[in-house]
Order: structure tokens, then sequence, then C-alpha cells
């Protein structure tokens, strides 16, 4: 089955690392990373119709629009209408606040802590 | 408990002021014969009954003084010897043509007449053991009246004595005025809400009249004399007097306590970003050391690709020592605050 991952960081480095692991783990995985909550955002009203499994892995911390900004800005729209789309938040932050304030987005599907093991990717990307 | 009275069988000194020999003689033998160890001074005039007692060699434990002297009688005379204000009680010998006059006597400050014409040992000493006792306690009662008005004055807390309806100042000790930089004069024609703002004069009023003491919830506004404003906590009771219904009332500046508890907060307020950034900053780079790991240890690389993950494992250990010297500084900065 087809999927995609979006990655939303402005680490470069940890794009090219999750690209790696992801790579590694199932290289039919379509990768999209943005560097930006407003290139998230792009990505995610270009998608369309969808006809396949879309996750998303968001980080907090971001100049300009933060995490936080991206979920506000996706609930107004109707992009999450389509069940295929599942977002996780990831952040180097093990500030409780910040996982407290997770569940208050019905959008999140959950919230890990950076580094993203192989473990975790794999049951993101539903390998397991 | 019943307080022990003074045993009086001892160092008792009376002095007699009567003109007449027969009178003095039967009233000593009566004390003699009463009373074991007693000093008894006798003048025959008024005169010379002042100089004494002006400058006595014993101290005067009573005075038994007829009402009808040579120089001075009756009420004059009374008002004359009270008037020295010698804090020893008196006692008036009359005969039974003085009656209303010795009633009188009374009201004025006279502890107590004897008839003469009735006089025996016994009435004698129970009317001296009265006025005795009764004059120890008045006098502790003007003791502790005393006492009680240097706990106002001399305490540290600026405290004042209101009407309890008008809430107008009937006395400030020396604490309130040294505070609030008004005299006593410019203190007692104000009313005490006149040191409120006005938009907190009525809640002060009401709470104050209606004896609600619970009332610090929220910090009050003083205005001292200078227009300085200092925020106060205000403490009070009712306290009635036999003819006067008064507040005690103190104040306590909290200023500066306020001031204290704001600095805590903003210190607080820095040491929380300090977490936050702590767990957001410092924790960036670790975590992508530690992704950097997870890369290698997963996939086959050859040398060169090895040696671009350990440039970036440099590049990140560079950036959280920057970052953990930041926080020291910032933390150092908050210590010297």
């Amino acid at each position: 089955m087809k999927r995609e991952l979006v990655i939303i960081d402005d680490d470069p480095i940890y794009r090219l690392i999750i690209s790696k692991m992801v790579n590694t783990i199932d290289a039919s995985v379509i990768i999209d990373e943005c560097e930006n909550c407003e290139m998230g955002l792009a990505k995610m009203e270009s998608l369309g119709q969808l006809d396949h499994d879309v996750i998303v892995l968001l980080d907090i911390n971001m100049p300009k629009l933060d995490g936080w900004g991206f979920l506000d800005e996706i609930e107004k729209s109707n992009i999450l209408i389509q069940p295929q789309i599942t977002i996780y938040m990831v952040s180097s932050s093990t500030d409780e606040s910040d996982l407290l304030k997770s569940k208050k987005y019905k959008s999140l599907r959950g919230f890990f802590c950076k580094p993203l093991s192989k473990e975790v990717l794999k049951t993101i990307i539903g390998i397991d | 408990m019943p307080q022990r009275l003074p045993d009086y069988s001892e160092k008792l000194s009376v002095l007699i002021i009567e003109d007449n020999q027969g009178d003095f003689v039967l009233i000593e033998d009566y004390l003699l014969e009463k009373f074991k160890s007693i000093e008894i001074i006798h003048f025959t005039n008024f005169a010379n009954s002042i100089d004494y007692l002006q400058n006595p060699k014993t101290k005067v434990s009573l005075i038994l003084m007829d009402l009808h002297l040579p120089c001075l009688k009756g009420i004059e005379l009374i008002n004359t010897i009270l008037a020295y204000n010698f804090h020893i009680p008196v006692v008036i010998l009359t005969g039974y043509s003085d009656i209303d006059l010795a009633k009188k006597s009374l009201q004025i400050g006279v502890y107590d007449y004897l008839i003469k014409d009735e006089i025996n040992p016994v009435i004698l000493h129970k009317t001296i053991i009265y006025a005795l006792n009764r004059s120890s306690f008045i006098n502790q009662i003007e003791a502790e009246k005393s006492n009680y008005e240097n706990l106002f004055n001399f305490s540290p807390q600026p405290t004042w004595l209101l009407d309890s309806k008008s809430l107008k100042i009937r006395n400030a000790n020396d604490a309130a005025q040294k505070k609030y930089g008004y005299s006593l004069t410019q203190f007692l024609e104000m009313s005490f809400t006149q040191l409120f703002p006005i938009e907190e004069e009525e809640l002060i009023k009401h709470k104050l009249i209606s004896q609600e003491y619970e009332l610090n919830s929220d910090h009050f506004t003083h205005f001292l004399s200078n227009g300085e404003e200092i925020k106060v906590d205000i403490y009070f009771r009712e306290i009635n007097g036999r003819s006067t219904h008064g507040l005690i009332v103190q104040s306590n500046d909290v200023s500066k306590t306020l001031q204290h508890i704001s600095t805590i907060e903003v210190q607080n307020e820095k040491l929380r970003k300090i977490a936050w950034t702590q767990s957001h900053m410092v924790r960036a780079p670790l975590a992508r050391i530690l992704g950097i790991i997870n890369v290698i240890e997963m996939e086959k690389m050859d040398a060169d690709e090895l040696l671009f993950y350990l440039k970036q494992l440099r590049v990140s250990g560079n950036e959280m020592d920057e970052i953990i010297r930041k926080i020291v500084n910032e933390t150092n900065h908050i210590e010297k605050q």
C-alpha cells in the first residue's frame, strides 16, 4: 500500500536522518521534506483527493509559524476531512506543558520526543 | 482567684488633722488598740499638715481629717486638700450636724466619713481597712491605665483610636504620626477614611462600621501626608469605655512585602523560561546527536558518509555547548539580582 510521509521541521539534519531511516525501513514510502510550516501547509493543500495514507511528522519549535500555529491553521481548513491523514507531533522538548497542550488538539494522533527510534518510526508508518 | 489583700497590721502610718485634743486622744486610743504597729502623725491645723504631706518623713497611708479646722472648713477644706492630689485616701471626721455635707464629700473624692459620736474601735478599724483596699484597687487600675496608654503610644505599629460611628480620629500614636507625617492635632481633625483613596472610602467605612474584622483579602491603599501611596493591611477591634464606643485600628505597611513578592514572581517567570529553553534548546542538538547515532547504527555507510555525520555530530556538540553557557549566564544574572 502506498504511503506518504510529510516531515515538517526546520532542521535539515533531522529531516535527513528521518528520510534515511524511513527509507531503510520501507523504501516505498514517499517522503516530502518541508523546512517550515508555510511549506507544510502548501503541501497539505496540494494533496487533493487522496488514494493513499499521509503521515505528518510535525515539529513544535520553528521560526515564524510554529507547530501549534500549523495545527490551528489546518483545523480551520477542511483538509482533515480525509481520514487518510494522521498527524504526529515530534519535538525535542520534554517539557510537560507541551505534552499537555498537545492533548487539546483533536487533529493530533500522538506526541513523540526526539530522537525517533527505529521502532517508533515503524509504528508511525504502520509497518508493525 | 480573689486577690490577696495587703496586711495592714504593720507599717501603717495615719495622719490625723484634728484641732480638738479630746477627739484626737480618743481616736489615737482606738487606733493603737486595733493596729499593732501604727505610726500616728498629728497636726492641729491645715497648713502644717500640708507642709508635712509635701515632705513626709514616712509615707502616709491614710488621712483622717476633721471637717472643721480653724482656718478652713467644709467643702472648701475638702476641695483644697484633694487639689494637692497626694494619692492618699482621705476619711472625714464629722458630727451629726454635718451629715449632709459628709455625704456630699463622698461624691467629690473623699473615701469615707465617720460620725464622731458613733466611732468605736471596730468601726474605725473597718473604715480604715476598706479605704486602704479601695485605694489599692484604684492605684492598680490607674497603673494599668497607664500601661495601656504606653502600649498604645509606644507600639511601633501605627495605631488610631476612632469614634465607632463617625470614624473620626480620637487619638493617634507616635508611630502613626511618624509614619504618616501628620501631627496629633492634624489627625484629630480628620476622619480615618480620609487616609484612603476615594474609591476605597465606602468599602472601609462599611467594614469598620459593621465591624467586619476579616477585611484584608485585598490590600488597602493609604496616602501619607506627603502624597506618597502605601499598601496596607488594616486590623481593628471594638474598644469600649464607660461612656465611649471606639475602634482601635492598626495599619501594617505591606508595600515592601508586595514588592518582594512581585520580584520573586518575575524571577520565577525567568526560571520557567530557563526551564523551557532547557527543554527546547538544549534538547534540540542533543536529540539530533542521538538521531545521528541511530542512523549510523542502522545504515551501512561508506567513509565519506560517515565523515559527514561525524561533522554533524561536532556541529551539534558545539551548539549545545553554546546554549549551556547561555543558560548558566542567565541563571547567574538572576542570582545577582
